[in-house]
């Protein structure tokens, strides 16, 4: 097949995935950035990206999603540079949940995803990016193996570190709030 | 051997319960050997989720759509501007005018000989086929009105699709998809002529009265995103924003590209099906190919006119 037929069949099959994968690499994107707004335009950029580069993706690599996925990391590590890591509402602290006006419990929340997103950290970039596409990209482990150039085996293994890192990292931060009698 | 068998496990509890097929309890259940250890990290999985999910907003993903089908159109219209010969034809340097005038030239010179007649029967894997697409092309290059050149790319689209089933009834299957490649940009050009909302061209609707220098404005390259600011008339983007009725003039060509496409659209559409009967197993997939490639066109273009002629 001509390299002008593989781009035609290329950009069809990009243009089937977003319809499938815009939400969970909105939310991947997301939870990366810290901010829902910031998001929506990134994953956008995302598949602009895609259609201009789509010359590039080798058929006989990785699937085409995941390396929509390697696309979205690199939109955000930018991003990210590129804000010098500015600090932001967490998920904009808004729209989050869908539910009636609740301003208490919506700063409820908000402290809440502070904190977990502020946990995260405490995660090196591995486990951290594992425990994004796993639960916020809707990636299996071998889908986020393929993304992150990883067998399986080794991405449920840092699965598991990283929930369990994440556990004692909240359990010393309600320790140490609890001491200060917070 | 048992931290990969935990590992296993939990992997299969996370998928379920972040799919929200199975509840952490009901998982624990399924595993009661690991259910200790796995509990707080299913429930952290759990709260992790829960507190940072959100769901994406619709006006953002109609954007994001809106922005990609841009990008999309923006390639296609980089690579119609791209030099268009055929593969075995592909050269850089003279302008496209002047290779047309040229070829006319040798043309003429050789139509005294039969050499141009010979050639509009011939196949892709005869001696006489770059004559026939070499003439094609002129003809293209010499044709200066929209919808002389749709009329022209359907013919030429019908012949694509002759020539597709005649490899294919031979066996000859490895020229089909630089074939299909030929038909997409053919009923590409179609749409271009005709609807080039999508693309930056001039639909037919707005040729009417418009002067030399307004048939070069550039449109919206999808409906709803602005062209950029130009010194363009505002009666020209007012009829943008609320299209005037179309002349009887302009009707009845549309109206006959409409009839001649339907017509040839399902001649194409009969041959192709044909073929792929026909053909062994190992070929079906790429006529199947050039299939889709038609029926997604014809949708587009049959879409198109019906809403171009929709009362207004």
């Amino acid at each position: 097949m001509s390299g002008t037929d593989q781009e035609r069949q290329g950009v069809a099959a990009l243009t089937d995935l977003f319809e499938e994968y815009y939400e969970r690499i909105t939310r991947y994107i997301a939870v990366r950035v810290g901010n829902q707004a910031d998001a929506e335009e990134l994953a956008s950029d995302v598949f602009v990206r895609a259609v201009e580069n789509i010359g590039s993706f080798q058929w006989r690599g990785v699937p085409l999603q995941a390396w929509l996925y390697r696309i979205a990391h690199n939109v955000a590590v930018d991003h990210l540079r590129r804000s010098s890591r500015r600090k932001s509402s967490p998920l904009d602290e808004a729209t989050a949940v869908a539910g009636p006006h609740d301003p208490e419990r919506e700063v409820f929340l908000g402290m809440e995803r502070e904190e977990l997103l502020k946990a995260m950290e405490g995660l090196s970039d591995a486990q951290r990016e594992t425990i994004t596409l796993r639960f916020f990209g809707g990636l299996t482990s071998a889908e986020t193996g393929a993304v992150m150039n990883r067998n399986s085996g080794a991405v449920r293994e840092m699965q598991s570190s990283a929930l369990k890192r994440l556990r004692t990292i909240m359990e010393t931060e309600h320790s140490t709030l609890e001491l200060e009698g917070r | 051997m048992a931290a990969n068998g935990f590992e296993l496990a939990l992997d299969e509890c996370l998928d379920l319960v972040l799919k929200d097929e199975q509840s952490v309890e009901g998982c624990l259940r399924r595993y009661p050997e690991y259910a200790e250890e796995m509990a707080p990290l299913l429930q952290m999985a759990h709260e992790v989720r829960s507190t940072l999910d959100y769901t994406p907003s619709t006006a953002g993903k109609t954007r994001a759509r809106l922005l990609m089908q841009a990008a999309i159109a923006r390639q296609q219209a980089r690579k119609e501007r791209r030099w268009q010969w055929p593969g075995w034809l592909r050269v850089t340097g003279p302008p496209r005018w002047a290779v047309g005038m040229a070829t006319m030239v040798l043309v003429m010179v050789l139509g005294g000989t039969g050499v141009v007649a010979a050639s509009s029967d011939s196949m892709p894997d005869q001696p006489l086929y770059p004559v026939k697409r070499a003439v094609e092309e002129a003809r293209l290059v010499l044709s200066f009105s929209s919808n002389g050149k749709a009329q022209l790319h359907a013919r030429f689209a019908d012949r694509r699709v002759v020539e597709i089933a005649v490899l294919s009834k031979r066996g000859n299957i490895k020229r089909v998809p630089g074939l299909t490649g030929d038909l997409d940009r053919h009923l590409r050009r179609i749409q271009h002529a005709a609807f080039p909302d999508a693309v930056p061209a001039i639909p037919l609707r707005l040729l009417e009265g418009m002067t030399g220098q307004e048939l070069q404005t550039p449109v919206p390259i999808v409906p709803g995103i602005a062209p950029p600011p130009s010194n363009e008339p505002q009666r020209l983007r007012q009829g943008q924003a609320r299209p005037q009725p179309l002349s009887p003039r302009v009707q009845f060509v549309m109206q006959a590209l409409r009839n001649r496409l339907t017509l040839g659209f399902a001649q194409q559409e009969q041959a192709l099906r044909l073929s792929i009967s026909e053909a062994r197993d190992i070929d079906k997939r790429t006529l199947r190919y050039t299939l889709r490639v038609l029926q997604e066109h014809r949708n587009t273009i049959m879409v198109a006119f019906t809403e171009e002629q929709a009362p207004r």
